[in-house]
């Protein structure tokens, strides 16, 4: 929690900085200010040239802008800590507990993309009102600090409620989520709570589509955001990882590294070769990864699809749909780099609740292929990506101000030690 | 002020004065005019109108020539202390000003004592007052009442100006006894010219604090004047502090060597000093008073 967003903070900041300088300023002026019986003897012992005495002033003022320095420093660092280590600490409670007189608080901030559509996001609070009457709270969304929605909520009283959010970013960002109540009231509000999560960026994937000839499949890999299709005639040996290669039909003897999705293969390569048609192959098994999320295709009949049989010498393949007779119908070898994805079926041939499942799995896919190339697990769940918040918080600082963070540690520690020499050397007083 | 038995300590005390003075009263000092004492003194001529019963019929039987016997006449004295009451006196430790006001105090009452008169000048910027010649030893609590009523607040210590109004209102010489600090700007040798002038027979003591002497500051400060109220910015460190040292004993030097090419007494003491080893040895040694055991 942050002590300056209680209030204005540039107001806070001066107050709490000049409130200390001036008791500097005058403490220093009763400390430095002695009273001797005469003159006569330190006229003639300290030299009265003009030099000497500039040399004083300016010493003076040397010391209080050294003071003021470090004050500001001092204050800045208990205000806004800027260590990534807290900052760290900070992003892992993303939910903060209300106050203990306010019985409102908010109990998740989410963030997720669109599956279909990357750009779009959804950012999903959840609210609960422990108190015994329906209360109404203001929900203000922030996007890296720019307000991007606000909007009353009526919070009715021991029922957690969720309210969610859609915005449209193909950048990451960090979105901030204040609750406050008590909005007729003279400050506008009583602040109950702030969450922030962090939206994940989106990246673009290059498809590159051989002997594709399925329009199901390149329609639905068309339709997507952030990914260019491409048709090709050969391969890359090895693929950059934000690049898809889509192989439809026969097979290359050397799968290229890096991503690969096969579609209805023929032929063999070195992970597996295509063999006979499936009779009546009814998809039986779905296992939940994050290919198969939102797709349910138990007692879907699939016609077309051949059998698969796994190369002895290769790695072994995830089975992640399977026939009742356990065929195999799609499966995925991770490799060093990327991960070749097989689907024994033909895409335009499916049942009808085929049909919306398939740009699923491909969207799916492609977002795992995204997911790789920005080196994450997941890409949808901010919860998941907690720790991410750090690392974009800190990405952001460095870009601005924090380029400079040494140099003011620096600063910082010298202000301290100039102080504390001068404090000894010049204004030590021993006698009281 | 005093406890009794220090009292009693100072009874058995006199001021010892290095010329004779001419006095107003019948005393136990020694006058400069011979006169109708016990004790001879010398012979002198005969002259018309003479009482003849000074005559010595002795020496007149045996030389035959007229001479009258003259006897040593005992006379009183004044002894005027000057009390400095610039603000630079209300400072220190051990208040310069307390300090000072008690030696007079303890000064006057062996004065008293031995059948003198006091008197006492409490000077500033301007004569802040005057006890006027007292004498006997009941006398010493309008002394003591007059020091108590004074107070060190004046802006400046015009010593010059309260030896000047002193020797035009006063006549007859006598021991005149300056109780100050003398840090004048103008210097205090001029005033107490005057007063040798005068045939006064001026005594120093010179009174400072310890930390006036060894002044603990350091670092940057701005120090004030107690009594003009001067600022200055000044850089103390340790050869500053070396500087001001030799320099403040540079002024005591010549406070002492002046004092001895004058033939002036001079006791330069610290406010530290206790005081009943200021009176009853310091001033002592310094032959300012004498012990008066065994000689009466």
């Amino acid at each position: 929690m942050n002590a300056m967003q209680i209030l204005n903070p540039v107001a806070w900041f001066l107050i709490l900085l000049v409130v200390p300088l001036l008791a500097i300023f005058l403490i220093k002026a009763g400390y430095r200010r002695q009273t001797v019986s005469t003159m006569l003897f330190w006229d003639d012992v300290c030299g009265t040239t003009r030099l000497a005495l500039w040399g004083t002033r300016l010493r003076g003022v040397f010391s209080f802008v050294v003071a003021a320095v470090f004050v500001a420093l001092m204050i800045t660092a208990i205000l806004n800590p800027v260590s990534t280590r807290n900052l760290a600490s900070e992003s892992r409670q993303v939910q903060t507990t209300s106050e203990t007189e306010n019985p409102i608080t908010m109990t998740r901030c989410e963030v997720r993309r669109h599956v279909l559509d990357p750009t779009e996001y959804e950012l999903m609070i959840e609210a609960v009102n422990l108190g015994s009457r329906q209360v109404t709270t203001s929900l203000t969304i922030e996007r890296d600090g720019m307000p991007i929605h606000c909007s009353r909520w009526e919070l009715v009283p021991n029922k957690p409620q969720m309210k969610f959010i859609r915005g449209v970013s193909e950048t990451d960002a960090v979105l901030r989520a204040e609750l406050k109540h008590n909005l007729y009231a003279s400050d506008g509000g009583t602040k109950v709570n702030v969450a922030e999560t962090l939206l994940p960026a989106c990246g673009r994937v290059k498809v590159l589509c051989r002997n594709v000839s399925d329009m199901f499949l390149l329609k639905a890999l068309r339709a997507m955001p952030l990914v260019s299709v491409e048709m090709v005639a050969l391969l890359p040996k090895r693929l950059p990882a934000d690049t898809l290669v889509v192989i439809q039909g026969e097979l290359p003897l050397q799968l290229p590294e890096g991503n690969v999705l096969i579609i209805e293969p023929k032929g063999r390569c070195e992970l597996f070769s295509a063999g006979d048609v499936i009779a009546a192959p009814v998809v039986g098994n779905v296992v939940d990864t994050a290919l198969t999320r939102f797709i349910s295709l138990v007692d879907t009949h699939l016609p077309g699809a051949t059998k698969i049989i796994p190369s002895e010498s290769g790695p072994a393949p995830e089975t992640l749909i399977s026939t009742k007779d356990g065929h195999p119908l799609l499966l995925q070898w991770k490799r060093e780099v990327g991960r070749v994805i097989l689907f024994a079926a033909q895409p335009g041939q499916g049942e009808f609740v085929f049909r919306p499942s398939f740009p699923l799995l491909i969207a799916n896919i492609v977002n795992v292929c995204r997911s790789e190339t920005d080196n994450a697990d997941a890409v949808r769940f901010a919860s998941s990506q907690v720790e991410r918040l750090a690392e974009v918080r800190e990405r952001k600082f460095r870009s601005g101000s924090e380029a400079s963070q040494p140099l003011w540690f620096y600063f910082g520690w010298f202000a301290l030690v100039v102080s504390i020499v001068e404090y000894l050397f010049y204004h030590r007083r021993i006698i009281e | 002020m005093f406890d009794a038995e220090f009292m009693k300590k100072l009874e058995y005390l006199a001021i010892v004065t290095k010329r004779l003075f001419d006095g107003r009263a019948f005393g136990r000092r020694r006058s400069v005019r011979g006169g109708s004492g016990i004790e001879f003194s010398d012979h002198r001529d005969y002259v018309f109108g003479d009482d003849l019963r000074r005559v010595d019929w002795n020496v007149f039987a045996r030389l035959g020539s007229l001479l009258v016997k003259r006897f040593q006449e005992d006379d009183d004295l004044t002894v005027t202390f000057f009390l400095d009451c610039s603000r630079s006196m209300d400072t220190g430790r051990s208040n310069k000003f307390d300090y000072a006001r008690r030696v007079i105090a303890a000064l006057a009452y062996i004065v008293l004592c031995g059948l003198d008169r006091v008197e006492v000048v409490a000077y500033g910027g301007t004569s802040e007052g005057r006890l006027w010649p007292v004498r006997g030893r009941e006398q010493i609590s309008s002394v003591l009442n007059f020091l108590m009523g004074c107070s060190a607040n004046a802006d400046r210590s015009n010593l010059s100006g309260a030896i000047s109004e002193y020797i035009a209102g006063t006549r007859r010489p006598g021991l005149v006894v300056l109780v100050s600090d003398f840090y004048e700007k103008d210097g205090f040798e001029n005033a107490v010219e005057r007063l040798c002038f005068n045939h006064d027979e001026p005594v120093l003591i010179q009174i400072h604090d310890e930390n006036e002497k060894n002044p603990s500051l350091w670092g940057d400060l701005e120090l004030v004047d107690c009594e003009q109220g001067q600022r200055r910015r000044v850089t103390i460190d340790a050869s500053a502090l070396a500087r001001y040292h030799k320099r403040f004993q540079a002024f005591l030097d010549h406070l002492r060597q002046y004092s001895v090419e004058h033939g002036l007494g001079c006791v330069i003491a610290s406010s530290a000093i206790p005081f009943d080893d200021l009176i009853l040895d310091l001033l002592r040694r310094a032959w300012l008073i004498r012990s008066t055991r065994g000689s009466w």
